[in-house]
C-alpha cells in the first residue's frame, strides 16, 4: 500500500490541478476558434477535463479509502 | 400548451409520490432495514445542490453569458475532489460533537457561543429567503409557461394574479406540509431524516432524467447530432460568442468559482445533507467522485438547449424556461410536462431540505436559547419538551417557507433566477473565513468571529441586498446612485471608489476581505476563554485526538435527574434506549438516585446537543447538575496549582538528594577522621616502639658497663660500639623523622637546579656500591643514551634513589641477590625503575608501603627487618611529589618488586641553559 503521506500529496495535487485548470488565465487560453469532432474547443476542454479529473479522483479514492479505514479507531 | 387541470393533477400526483417515498423511507429506517444508508443515496441527496436554478437558470445563464454557468458546478467539484482535506475533517468533527446545523458547527468551534449561533442563524435565514423565493418563482413561472404558452404565440403573456390563484402559493403550502411531516416527525438525537433523504434522492434522479431527456431530444431530434447544433450556432455571431469566454470576464469568473466553492460548504441545506444527514463516514469517498459526475451529467446538455432555444424561439421568450418552452414550441407537450416535473423536483427538494435545515437552526439556535433566558417561561423546569420542540420546528418551517413566498411576491419576481441565487450565495459565503479559519487555525477567537461575520454581513447588505431591493422598487434608488449622505465614496456599488468591477464581484471583494481582516486582527488582539481554547484544539486537531469529552463536570446530579432531562427533550423511548445502551457499554447504572459520574453527564450533554444544539444543551445540563459544572478557568487553575505542587515537590526531592549526598560525604569524612585517629595512635605506638628498641639496647649495654667494672677491655669495646651504633640509629631515626615532618609541613629547603638524572643515578649507585658488594648483590645498570634535564633538588633526588637501591638490596633474594636499575626518557620526563628479585610485595600492600612505618610490608610470613627507620619510602614519596613526579610500586607475583619513579622534565633544554 502506498504510504498515506504520498497519497495525501497526490490528492492535494489533484485539487490544485482542478482549481487552476478552471480559473483564468488557463481557461482563457482554451477560448479559441475551431472545433474538435465538430465541438467547440472550450466546450471539449471543460467536459473532457472534468471527466478525466473525476476518473483520477475515483482511482485515488480507492486507495485513500483504505487509509481512512485503517486509521479509524 | 397543456391544460392547467392536467398540470395540477400531475403536480399533486408527483408530490403525493414524494410523500409516499418519504413515508416508506421512514418506515424502513424504523424497522432497521434502512434503504437510505448507502453511498448512492448519499450522493443523490447531495445533488439537492442542483435546484431549479440549475434546472432552468443554468440554461438561462448559458443563453446570456455562455459557459459562465459552469463555474457554479466546477467550484463544488473542486471541493469534492479535495474531500480528503476539508469535508472529511468537517464530517469527523461533526460526528464527534453531534453537530446539528452549520450554526451549531460554528458556535461549537468558538466555545459553544450562543451569540454566534444566533448570528449565523439570522444570516442563514436572511440569505436563504431569496433562494427559496427563487424556487417558488420557478415553480410558478414554469406552471405559467406550460399552461399558457403555445407554438403560435407572438408575445409573452403577462398577467397579475392574486395570491391564492398563484401556483407559487400552493407550492409553498405543499412544501411546508412536507417539511412538517417528514422533517419534524420526531425529535431525534442525531437529526437523521431518512424519509426526507429518500425523497430528495429520488428527486435527484427525476430531475437528471428530465434534463437528459430534453437534452437528447434537442440534440438528436431537433438537430442531427450535437455537432450539427454547434455548427448552426457558430453561423450566428450572437450565439457564436457564447462558445468563447467573454472579454474582461476573468474577475467575474473567479468570483463565481469562489462563491460556488463556498456555497457547497456553507449553504445550510448542503451542510444538512453532506454533514448532518451522513450516516457513515465511508460514504464520503464514493460521493467525492460520484457527485462531480452527477454535476457533469446535469450540465452536459445545458449549453445545447440554450443554443437551440436561442436559434428556434422568438426573441422575447425567457431563456430561463427554455427547458420547457423548447419542447413546447416543438409540439412535444409530454416532454415539456416531463421537464416541468423535473423542474418541480429540483425546486421542491431544495425547499424541503432548506426549510428543515433552517427550522433546526431557528429552533435550536434562536428560539430555545431565547426561551432559556426568559425566566418566567421556566423552560428548565418543564416536563415534556418534545412536543414544544416539535411545535417550534413546525412553526419555523412555515415561517421560513412563507418568508420566501413573501420575498417572491414582492421583490424577487423581476430578477433572473441566477442573480437571486448569487445574492444568497454571497450571504452564506460570509461563513467561510470563520469556518476555514476555525478548522485550521487555533488562534481564531469568538470575538474575532463575531465581528468578522457582522462586518461581512453588513457589507453584503449594503452592497448587494440594498441595490437588489432598490431594483424592485422597495426603496429610493437615489441611495444606490449617489451613496449614503450623497457621498460618492459610499455608493453601494462602488464602495470607497472601487468601481472597476461588476456589483457581485465588488460586493464580494469588500465583504470577504473586510470579514477576513476583522476576524484575523481581532482574534490576534483578544484572548479566548478556556472553553474556546479547548474547542479550538478539538476542532483543529480532530484527527490526532481520541477523547471527545470536552467539558469536565463536577458530579452532583443523580442519574435519574439526567434521565428525566433527556426524556423531556427526546421522549420516553429514545431516552430509554440511549441510556440503556450507554449503561451497558460503560457498565454503569443508568437509572436510580445514585450520583452520575462525569462521563454520564458529558454523555447527556452530547445527547441533548444532538437535538437542541451545543449551546442550549450546556445550559440545560447545568440547570440539572446543581453544583454546576466546574468552570474551565477553575479547571485550569487546579491544573496550574497541581503543576506548582509538582514543581515544588520536585525541588524538595532535589534538595533531599543534595542533603543525602552531603550526609554521605560527612560520613565518609568522619570515617576518614576515625581512620586518621587510629593511624595517629598507631603512629605514636610505632614511634615509641622504634625509639624504644635502640634506647633499650643502649641502656642495657650501658648498665652492663656500669655494673661490671671487671669487664675485659675487648668486650667493653664491643658493647660501646653497639651503643654508638644504636645511638647513630636513634639519631638517624630522629633525623629522618624531623626531615619527614619538615617535608610534610613544607618547611624544608629546596635548592632546585637543572640536573641530568643519569649523573644522579650514577652517584647513587656509587654511594650504595659498598653495601651491594658486601651483600654480594649483582647489579645491572641500563641507562638509555637519551635523557631529559630535570629541575630538582639534586641531594634530595640522590636520597630517594639511594633509599630505593638499599631497599632493593635489602629485599632481594637472599641466595642470589640481584638488582637492576633502568633509566629512560619518556613522555617529557624521566622514568627510573629499580627492580629486585625478592619475594615481591603483597598486592594489598602496594599502596600502603609508602605510609610511615609501614615497613617491609611484604608477605605475611616475612620476618620483619627492623634495620631501617620505616620512613624511607614516605620521604621518597614526598620528595618525588614535590618534583611533580610520581612514585609507585609494581609487583607481579614471583617476579620481585619494581619501584618506579617518574619525574617530568622541564622545558628549558640542558645545552642552552648555560
Amino acid at each position: 500500500m502506498t504510504p498515506p503521506r504520498r497519497l495525501t500529496e497526490r490528492a492535494f495535487v489533484l485539487v490544485l490541478a482542478a482549481f487552476f485548470a478552471w480559473i483564468p488565465p488557463l481557461v482563457g487560453v482554451f477560448s479559441l476558434d475551431g472545433q474538435i469532432f465538430g465541438l467547440p474547443i472550450l466546450f471539449v476542454y471543460f467536459f473532457a477535463g472534468w471527466a478525466v479529473l473525476i476518473a483520477l479522483c475515483a482511482i485515488l479514492t480507492r486507495s485513500l479509502r483504505k487509509v481512512a479505514q485503517s486509521e479509524r479507531p | 400548451m397543456l391544460s392547467s387541470e392536467l398540470v395540477i393533477l400531475v403536480s399533486i400526483g408527483y408530490v403525493g409520490l414524494l410523500y409516499a417515498i418519504a413515508w416508506w423511507g421512514d418506515k424502513r429506517a424504523r424497522d432497521g432495514r434502512s434503504w437510505v444508508r448507502n453511498p448512492t443515496v448519499y450522493t443523490l441527496s447531495i445533488a439537492v445542490y442542483c435546484t431549479s436554478w440549475t434546472f432552468y437558470g443554468a440554461v438561462g445563464t448559458a443563453a446570456r453569458n455562455g459557459l459562465e454557468y459552469l463555474t457554479i458546478y466546477l467550484g463544488p467539484t473542486v471541493i469534492f475532489l479535495g474531500w480528503w482535506f476539508l469535508l472529511r475533517k468537517m464530517l469527523r468533527i461533526s460526528k464527534a460533537h453531534r453537530i446539528t446545523s452549520i450554526a451549531d458547527f460554528i458556535s461549537s468551534r468558538y466555545g459553544k457561543s450562543t451569540q454566534l449561533s444566533v448570528l449565523v442563524t439570522l444570516i442563514a435565514v436572511i440569505g436563504t429567503t431569496p433562494y427559496i423565493a427563487l424556487q417558488l418563482k420557478a415553480i410558478a413561472t414554469s406552471y405559467t409557461v406550460l399552461t399558457v404558452w403555445d407554438y403560435g404565440m407572438t408575445q409573452p403573456v403577462a398577467e397579475t394574479i392574486s395570491v391564492f390563484s398563484d401556483s407559487g402559493f400552493w407550492a409553498a403550502v405543499g412544501l411546508a406540509l412536507f417539511g412538517i411531516l417528514f422533517g419534524t416527525r420526531f425529535i431525534d438525537a442525531d437529526e437523521h431524516h431518512e424519509g426526507m433523504v429518500a425523497a430528495i434522492a429520488f428527486e435527484s434522479l427525476v430531475k437528471m432524467f428530465a434534463l437528459l431527456a430534453v437534452g437528447i431530444f434537442v440534440c438528436f431530434v431537433m438537430y442531427d447530432g450535437i455537432d450539427h447544433l454547434f455548427s448552426q450556432a457558430l453561423n450566428t455571431p450572437d450565439t457564436a460568442k457564447l462558445l468563447q469566454l467573454p472579454e474582461d470576464g476573468s474577475a467575474r469568473w473567479m468570483t463565481l468559482m469562489m462563491l460556488s466553492m463556498a456555497a457547497i460548504l456553507c449553504l445550510p441545506r448542503q451542510f444538512q445533507v453532506i454533514i448532518v444527514e451522513n450516516v457513515d463516514e465511508r460514504h464520503l469517498p464514493t460521493a467525492s467522485w460520484a457527485f462531480p459526475l452527477y454535476l457533469l451529467g446535469m450540465n452536459l446538455f445545458v449549453l445545447p438547449i440554450a443554443l437551440a432555444g436561442l436559434g428556434a424561439l422568438p426573441a422575447w421568450s425567457d431563456p430561463d424556461f427554455f427547458v420547457i418552452s423548447v419542447p413546447l414550441f416543438e409540439g412535444q407537450s409530454l416532454l415539456a410536462l416531463l421537464a416541468y416535473v423535473g423542474g418541480l423536483s429540483a425546486s421542491t427538494s431544495m425547499v424541503i431540505v432548506a426549510t428543515i435545515a433552517l427550522s433546526t437552526m431557528v429552533c435550536n439556535d434562536l428560539i430555545v436559547p431565547a426561551l432559556l433566558r426568559i425566566r418566567p417561561f421556566r423552560m428548565t423546569e418543564r416536563d415534556d419538551l418534545t412536543g414544544l420542540l416539535i411545535f417550534i420546528r413546525r412553526a419555523s418551517i412555515v415561517v421560513v417557507v412563507f418568508l420566501g413566498f413573501a420575498y417572491y411576491r414582492s421583490a424577487g419576481a423581476s430578477d433572473a433566477l441566477a442573480e437571486i441565487g448569487l445574492i444568497s450565495f454571497a450571504a452564506t459565503a460570509q461563513f467561510i473565513p470563520i469556518m476555514i479559519g476555525g478548522l485550521y487555525w487555533k488562534g481564531g477567537t469568538k470575538t474575532g468571529a463575531q465581528v468578522g461575520l457582522v462586518v461581512g454581513f453588513l457589507i453584503w447588505t449594503y452592497t448587494l441586498l440594498l441595490p437588489s431591493l432598490a431594483d424592485s422598487g422597495w426603496m429610493n434608488p437615489a441611495l444606490i446612485l449617489n451613496g449614503a449622505f450623497g457621498h460618492p465614496w459610499l455608493r453601494p456599488e462602488s464602495l470607497f471608489g472601487l468601481s472597476d468591477f461588476e456589483p457581485l464581484t465588488h460586493a464580494l471583494i469588500w465583504s470577504m476581505s473586510l470579514n477576513t481582516a476583522f476576524y484575523v486582527l481581532i482574534s490576534l488582539f483578544t484572548s479566548p476563554s478556556a472553553l474556546e481554547r479547548i474547542q479550538a484544539t478539538l476542532f483543529v486537531d480532530a484527527f490526532s485526538r481520541k477523547g471527545q469529552d470536552t467539558v469536565i463536570w463536577r458530579s452532583s446530579a443523580s442519574v435519574d435527574d439526567l434521565y428525566e432531562l433527556v426524556e423531556r427533550f427526546l421522549g420516553r423511548e429514545r431516552a430509554f434506549h440511549s441510556f440503556r445502551d450507554f449503561g451497558w457499554e460503560k457498565d454503569t447504572p443508568w437509572r436510580g438516585k445514585g450520583e452520575a459520574n462525569a462521563d454520564m453527564i458529558a454523555f447527556t450533554e452530547r445527547l441533548l446537543a444532538g437535538s437542541i444544539g451545543a449551546a442550549s444543551a450546556r445550559v440545560m445540563v447545568s440547570s440539572v447538575a446543581k453544583g454546576e459544572m466546574v468552570s474551565l478557568e477553575e479547571v485550569l487553575e487546579i491544573l496550574e496549582e497541581t503543576s506548582h505542587v509538582i514543581e515544588y515537590s520536585q525541588r524538595l526531592e532535589q534538595k533531599s538528594a543534595e542533603l543525602e549526598k552531603a550526609a554521605a560525604e560527612l560520613r565518609a569524612a568522619n570515617d576518614r577522621l576515625k581512620e586518621l585517629d587510629r593511624l595517629k595512635d598507631e603512629f605514636l605506638t610505632m614511634v615509641s616502639h622504634e625509639f624504644r628498641t635502640p634506647l633499650t639496647s643502649i641502656r642495657s649495654f650501658s648498665e652492663i658497663l656500669v655494673d661490671t667494672p671487671t669487664l675485659d677491655h675487648e668486650r667493653a669495646e664491643h658493647f660501646l660500639s653497639i651503643i654508638v651504633r644504636e645511638s647513630e640509629r636513634l639519631t638517624r631515626l630522629i633525623d629522618d623523622h624531623l626531615d619527614l615532618a619538615r617535608l610534610e609541613a613544607g618547611h624544608s629547603d629546596w635548592r632546585a637546579i637543572d640536573v641530568d638524572p643519569r649523573t644522579v643515578l650514577d652517584e647513587s649507585v656509587d654511594a650504595v656500591k659498598g653495601l651491594l658488594d658486601r651483600k654480594g648483590v649483582a647489579l645491572t645498570t641500563d641507562l638509555a643514551a637519551q635523557t631529559v634535564m630535570l629541575h630538582v633538588d639534586r641531594d634530595r633526588l640522590t636520597q630517594v634513589f639511594i633509599n630505593l637501591l638499599s631497599n632493593a638490596a635489602k629485599f632481594s633474594d637472599p641466595e642470589y641477590p640481584s638488582v637492576s636499575v633502568r633509566g629512560e626518557a619518556m613522555d617529557g620526563g624521566y622514568l627510573v625503575s629499580i627492580t629486585d628479585n625478592g619475594r615481591g610485595i603483597a598486592p594489598n600492600e602496594l599502596e600502603i608501603i609508602f605510609d610511615k612505618f609501614s615497613r617491609g610490608g611484604k608477605y605475611a610470613d616475612d620476618k620483619p627487618k627492623p634495620s631501617g627507620s620505616g620512613l624511607g619510602l614516605a620521604i621518597a614519596k614526598h620528595v618525588v611529589e614535590h618534583c611533580q613526579g610520581k612514585i609507585w610500586a609494581e609487583s607481579p607475583p614471583g617476579k620481585g618488586a619494581t619501584f618506579r619513579v617518574f619525574i617530568p622534565g622541564h622545558v628549558f633544554a640542558p645545552s642552552t641553559a648555560s
